[in-house]
């Protein structure tokens, strides 16, 4: 908490409600309606603000990524909107194999490019906990700048 | 007694094992191949620059940033790339700022900050209350705090490398409206297509456990990653010879799981 001029209030907030589930939750237990209400009421929505931002976030990401620059693009323009209309209750409308061309791209070279990076991911998890376990990696102990400094 | 079905596991476990161990022993006396230059971390020297021209911060956080599960490895490694990123804005003389999720990773992030500091010739500009900011363990909390961060402190850099969960999206894209260029990092399969979408430089899979070997030129650390590729070459092989068996209808994966 600081005592600045334009978020000294939100300081006052934090601890006034953390005072609030305090006092409620040390006198009537976590458990009694009271408690679950303040939950119910300023947690549970606060969470859903929470969670309802990234579709605002994924619509800006989803904008920038698909515009065409190149080869590469162009073919994850082309993946996506294959995809997108194969999962929307019209694809089968507007082209009866949308569908079967969506599962495709998911299961054919969507489930081999997964399985690379996994691999690939796996083998170096494995190699670094193989190096902690051994006591090889201690960069995040100290032996940089013992080594460098 | 050997657990049916273990067995091949078991095997392939202490030859990669043996792999991991022999290799970077052997690097240290015997050349190597060289690694090749992964675009994103080129890109945080780049991105930390643009830091000091502006005359703005950097800001990295590792996300929820577990020890104790099967990600504590990629935690880890992004202690590593941050160790790198803190030696650039202290020869820079850029301010960082880390926000942290997991109260556990407290000391390793203040510890590999320092250390950048100190690497650098300057342990008096590392400024404990400034860079170390523990926001919340608690997933939302901890997401809209990092929204205020940059939004407050308006980084030039916005640096997202770590496991990263559902938060994802908010790390990396609230860095969008104060105009700071994302770098973005995970090995969490389900996330590295946000990652890539998102991110102006990603560093996925493999890529983040490699680019601590690239950054440190350790022959120890190029040893492993060499280790690494030929397991893969391994791998592939088996997958290779397994599809080859299957033409004439020969079930290698059944043989391997007995």
């Amino acid at each position: 908490m600081e005592r600045t001029k334009d978020r000294f209030w939100y300081g006052i907030i934090c601890i006034t409600t953390m005072l609030i589930y305090t006092v409620i939750g040390l006198s009537l237990s976590p458990t009694s309606p009271q408690y679950g209400w303040l939950y119910t009421n300023i947690i549970s929505p606060l969470s859903m603000v929470a969670w309802s931002l990234p579709i605002f976030w994924i619509a800006s990401a989803c904008y920038r990524a698909i515009r065409v620059r190149g080869v590469e693009t162009a073919l994850l323009l082309i993946a996506t909107l294959i995809t997108l209309i194969g999962f929307a209750p019209v694809g089968d409308l507007i082209y009866k194999d949308f569908k079967t061309a969506s599962d495709w791209i998911i299961e054919v070279p969507g489930t081999g490019i997964n399985r690379g990076i996994m691999i690939g991911a796996g083998i170096g998890t494995f190699g670094l906990g193989l190096r902690i376990l051994l006591g090889r990696e201690r960069g995040y102990i100290g032996e940089i700048a013992r080594r460098e400094g | 007694m050997l657990i049916s079905g273990r067995i091949v596991s078991l095997i392939m476990t202490i030859i990669f094992a043996l792999i991991l161990y022999y290799l970077p022993e052997r690097a240290k006396r015997v050349k190597i191949p060289e690694i090749r230059k992964l675009p994103a971390i080129a890109a945080l020297e780049e991105a930390i620059g643009r830091c000091a021209e502006m005359g703005r911060p950097a800001h990295f956080t590792a996300g929820l940033a577990y020890l104790t599960t099967d990600t504590g490895p990629q935690t880890l490694a992004a202690m590593g790339i941050l160790g790198y990123i803190s030696r650039i804005c202290a020869r820079l003389g850029v301010p960082l700022v880390c926000s942290i999720c997991n109260p556990q990773t407290i000391p390793l992030h203040e510890e590999m900050v320092k250390q950048g500091y100190i690497v650098e010739g300057r342990p008096e500009d590392f400024r404990r209350d400034y860079s170390i900011r523990y926001i919340s363990d608690e997933q939302r909390a901890y997401s809209a705090g990092v929204i205020g961060t940059v939004l407050r402190e308006k980084p030039a850099a916005n640096i997202v490398i770590g496991p990263l969960y559902g938060e994802i999206y908010t790390l990396l894209e609230c860095g969008r409206p104060v105009g700071a260029l994302t770098i973005g990092g995970t090995a969490r399969i389900v996330q590295v297509p946000v990652v890539v979408v998102m991110s102006d430089f990603a560093l996925i899979g493999e890529e983040m456990f490699a680019a601590s070997a690239f950054l440190t030129e350790d022959p120890e650390e190029r040893g492993l990653v060499f280790g690494r590729d030929i397991i893969k070459w391994i791998c592939l092989g088996l997958l290779v010879i397994g599809i080859l068996l299957s033409l004439p209808g020969f079930n290698l994966p059944a043989l391997l799981s007995k």
